[in-house]
C-alpha cells in the first residue's frame, strides 16, 4: 500500500515539529539546530531541513508526516518536500502580530501544490491570544477566494492534530 | 520572493553578515563575512520523541577595510534592501556606495559598538527579528578571514570557503567564482543537518563531513562548533584526502578563534533571563 504524504508547514514556532512528534508512531526524524537569530528568543532550536514522522491507520494505510522549516530562506526545502505530497497542513501561531498575513504567505507559497491537492488550517495558541478568531480566518480565506477547514488546535494534543489529518483526508475524499 | 542579480565589491559589509544575497555575484576572489477522527486510529503508540542533539564539535567570520572603518567610527549602520537602488552605508561622515542589485525585501541593520558587531536582518512577513544574536569581535573576524584565505592557498583547486551558522546565515566567505553565498549557506545547513540525522539513524555518531562528490568537483561541509559550520568547495583536481584534512584543520582553527561555547552560553543565559523578566 502506497504511503500517503502530508506536509506540515507554517511560520517558525507554530508547532510543526511538535505536532508531528505528538502523533508520530516513532520518534520523529528531526533536523533541529540552534537558532542564531532573533528566533532564539522564542525557541532554542529550529528545523533547517525537515521533520519526518509516520502514523498508520487501522486499515494499514501509512501516512508520512513531513514538516518543513518555517523560515522563507528555506523555501528550497518547501519545494522539495511537497513532491509527491497529497495534502498540506498549515499551522499558524495566533500570538504573532499578523497571523492572517502569515497564513496568506504560506498559502501563496504553496498555492501550486494546494491547487493540485488540498489544505487544512490549524491555528495554535488561541488559548493565549484569542484574536483573530476562527471566523476572522474564514472571512479572510473567503476574501482570498479559498475555502479550507480551520481549527483551533494544540500541537501537543494528539486528538487535535489527528483532527487536522481527518479533515484533510475528508477534503481529499470529497475533492 | 525573487532575488535579482547584483554585484558585490570585495569585502562588502552587508554580504559579510548574511543578508539576502542569493544571486549576488562576488567578483573574483570576492569575500564576505558577514478526535472524532473519522476512522483514524493509531496502529501503535508513539515512543519517546526526544532526540539527542548533543553533537559538540569544533569554530568562525571575515573582516576587511569596511569593518575597520565602521569600528573605528563606532557607528551604527543601516543598509536598506528591497530596492534596486544602490546600497548605501551611512555613518558619521562615512558613506559607502555599493551597487548590488538585490530584490530581497526587508531592512538590514549592522550595529557596531566598540569591538562587538551585531547584525540585524529583517525578512518580509516574518515577525521575529532575523538578526544574528551571536556576535564576534573584530579580531576574531580578522583571524577567521586569514584562516579561510590560508585554506584557499593550501588546498589546490579550492575555489570557495564559507563560514556560516548552522541555521543558514552566512558569516564569512571567500569565493574565487561567482557563487550565491546565501543559498549555499542555507542549503548546506539543511544538508549538514540531514547528514547528521542520517548518521544518527544509522546508529553512527559524530558526523564529521558531508561530502558532495560531483563531476566537476566536491563540496565538503562540516561543523565548526554547535552553532557554526564550514563549507569548502573545490574543483575536481583537488585530492579528496587533502580537502578533508585541510577542511578539518581549518575548522579546528576557527573553533579556537571563535569560542562559540561562550557565545552560546551567553545567548542561552540571555534567553533565560528574558523569560524570567
Amino acid at each position: 500500500m502506497k504511503q500517503i504524504k502530508f506536509i506540515f508547514t507554517g511560520p517558525p514556532g507554530a508547532g510543526k515539529t511538535t505536532a508531528i512528534s505528538t502523533i508520530s508512531e516513532f520518534p520523529p526524524v528531526s533536523t533541529d539546530v540552534f537558532s542564531t537569530d532573533g528566533l532564539s528568543s522564542l525557541k532554542e532550536k529550529t528545523t533547517v531541513a525537515m521533520d519526518f514522522g509516520q502514523i498508520t491507520l487501522d486499515n494499514g494505510q501509512k501516512i508520512g508526516l513531513y514538516g518543513t522549516p518555517g523560515q522563507q530562506r528555506f523555501k528550497f526545502m518547501w519545494d522539495i518536500l511537497v513532491r509527491g505530497g497529497l495534502g498540506l497542513i498549515v499551522l499558524v501561531d495566533n500570538r504573532r502580530s499578523d497571523p492572517l498575513k502569515d497564513l496568506e504567505i504560506y498559502l501563496e507559497n504553496f498555492s501550486e501544490f494546494i491547487n493540485e491537492t488540498d489544505a487544512v488550517i490549524g491555528v495554535t495558541c488561541m488559548d493565549l491570544k484569542d484574536t483573530p478568531t476562527l471566523d476572522d480566518y474564514q472571512d479572510f480565506l473567503q476574501k482570498l477566494g479559498r475555502i479550507y477547514p480551520v481549527f483551533a488546535v494544540d500541537a501537543r494534543n494528539k486528538e487535535d492534530v489527528l483532527l487536522l489529518l481527518s479533515a484533510l483526508l475528508a477534503c481529499l475524499e470529497i475533492s | 520572493m525573487k532575488l535579482k542579480k547584483g554585484k558585490f565589491t570585495k569585502g562588502k559589509l552587508a554580504s559579510l553578515f548574511g543578508f539576502k544575497s542569493q544571486e549576488e555575484s562576488i567578483a573574483s576572489e570576492g569575500s564576505s563575512a558577514p478526535n472524532g477522527l473519522m476512522g483514524i486510529e493509531l496502529a501503535e503508540e508513539r515512543e519517546s520523541v526526544e532526540s539527542d542533539y548533543s553533537l559538540r564539535q569544533p569554530a568562525a567570520v571575515r573582516v576587511d577595510q569596511e569593518i575597520d572603518l565602521i569600528e573605528n567610527n563606532k557607528i551604527s549602520k543601516k543598509e536598506r534592501f528591497g530596492s534596486e537602488k544602490d546600497d548605501i552605508l551611512e555613518s558619521e561622515g562615512l558613506t559607502l556606495l555599493n551597487a548590488p542589485e538585490r530584490g530581497a525585501p526587508g531592512l538590514g541593520v549592522v550595529d557596531s559598538i566598540d569591538n562587538q558587531i551585531e547584525v540585524d536582518i529583517h525578512e518580509a512577513g516574518m515577525e521575529y527579528d532575523d538578526h544574528l544574536v551571536v556576535d564576534f569581535t573584530k579580531e576574531q573576524l580578522a583571524q577567521c578571514e586569514k584562516k579561510l584565505a590560508e585554506f584557499m592557498r593550501l588546498c589546490t583547486g579550492a575555489y570557495g570557503a564559507l563560514l556560516s551558522t548552522v541555521d543558514g546565515h552566512e558569516l564569512v566567505y571567500l569565493f574565487e567564482r561567482d557563487l550565491p553565498a546565501h543559498k549555499i549557506a542555507t542549503m548546506n545547513s539543511s544538508l549538514l543537518a540531514l547528514g547528521e540525522t542520517i548518521a544518527r539513524e544509522a546508529l553512527q555518531r559524530l558526523c564529521q563531513f558531508v561530502i558532495l562528490e560531483n563531476s566537476d568537483g566536491r563540496v565538503v561541509s562540516l561543523r565548526v562548533s554547535n552553532i557554526l559550520m564550514l563549507t569548502c568547495i573545490a574543483s575536481e583536481e583537488t585530492n579528496l584526502g587533502m580537502l578533508l584534512r585541510l577542511s578539518r584543520n581549518t575548522a579546528s582553527s576557527l573553533t579556537q578563534i571563535m569560542h562559540t561555547e561562550d557565545i552560546l552560553d551567553r545567548v542561552l543565559r540571555d534567553r533565560l533571563n528574558s523569560k524570567r523578566i
